[in-house]
């Protein structure tokens, strides 16, 4: 690991999410163990940045080294920044893949009111087909990090 | 003869600096919609017909609307968050945010965006934690792409209006939007 003052430069996604463009252009198959690998890997090498970010701004947060940002600080942070569509996708699809093994399934996270419009009415699938929209909103927010 | 003429009033229409213009009054059906729903107490009719002026007023930014009901009560706040959510998530809701700036924000929304349906409240819960920790504003009608447009100039006009601290609390979802990349 490079030791330089900066860690933005260290975890910079950039090269991480070509190589996932390219890896999506040549997946043939369903394997859902890659679609949902790759679809937390995109949240959270997003969410790795924006922390690396916020500490070289002198940011700092939990953990003996001060160095532990919430991933609900990212997800605020992108929403202040108008990314809802972006992030609340990514957010979403990264909670299906780590969290739930059915597919498609129903997501919890909804209030009860929000579980009809959401749950019953509203199944999460995980597939290939939805990495490419994926890659799109995380190149949106990986602009405005 | 020789005749001159101009264009009168164009002077006074600068298309450059609209922020610079006086607020142009806006025809909306905001008060009949809100005084019909079922869910609307009496109390919040009784404010609501105190300012009669209101659907004449130049309602054009949500800064005009959160003066507006910077005049409710705490009660007339709850009750009308009420008609966009049943009452246990409105109390969790108003832990999250400010009531008067959500429904401001709520106000807003379906004056401007009315025709993509009644907007919905609630609230997303941190896998992890298990905690609310963000509130949402479904709207249900617009698309992917409509949605990528609207939330952004929400989150400009909630900033513009020194709501700032909403702008991270709150998601805008549409639902319609949600859909199209999720077959």
């Amino acid at each position: 690991m490079p030791k330089g003052t900066s860690r933005s430069s260290s975890l910079k996604p950039q090269r991480f999410l070509e190589f996932v463009e390219k890896t999506v252009k040549e997946i043939i198959n369903e394997d859902e163990v890659f679609v949902r690998r790759l679809m937390s890997s995109v949240f959270f090498a997003l969410y790795n940045y924006w922390a690396a970010k916020q500490w070289d701004a002198g940011r700092r947060c939990k953990g003996p080294k001060q160095d532990r940002f919430p991933y609900t600080l990212f997800v605020k942070d992108m929403l202040n920044k108008g990314l809802d569509r972006s992030i609340f996708f990514i957010y979403l699809c990264r909670t299906a893949a780590d969290h739930y093994i059915l597919n498609p399934t129903v997501i919890g996270i909804w209030d009860k009111n929000l579980c009809n419009i959401f749950g019953e009415e509203f199944p999460v699938s995980l597939s290939s087909h939805d990495l490419p929209a994926i890659l799109k909103a995380a190149k949106e927010i990986l602009n405005n990090i | 003869m020789r005749i001159s003429w101009s264009l009168i009033g164009t002077e006074a229409f600068n298309t450059v600096n609209l922020e610079e213009q006086r607020a142009v009054p806006v025809e909306h059906d905001y008060m009949e919609r809100f005084l019909a729903s079922p869910v609307c107490s009496e109390l919040v009719r009784m404010h609501v017909s105190s300012l009669s002026n209101f659907s004449g007023a130049r309602v054009t930014t949500l800064r005009v609307i959160y003066s507006e009901l910077s005049q409710w009560s705490k009660n007339t706040l709850f009750s009308f968050l009420c008609s966009y959510a049943p009452p246990d998530i409105v109390e969790e809701v108003v832990k999250i945010v400010n009531p008067q700036s959500l429904a401001s924000v709520l106000s807003y929304i379906e004056m401007i965006y009315g025709l993509y349906g009644k907007p919905k409240l609630g609230y997303v819960i941190d896998e992890e934690t298990g905690k609310p920790f963000i509130v949402t504003i479904v709207i249900p009608d617009c698309d992917w792409e409509a949605w990528g447009r609207i939330a952004k100039k929400i989150k400009e006009e909630i900033k513009k209006s020194n709501l700032s601290d909403l702008a991270s609390k709150v998601a805008i979802i549409c639902l319609k939007g949600l859909r199209g990349p999720l077959h």
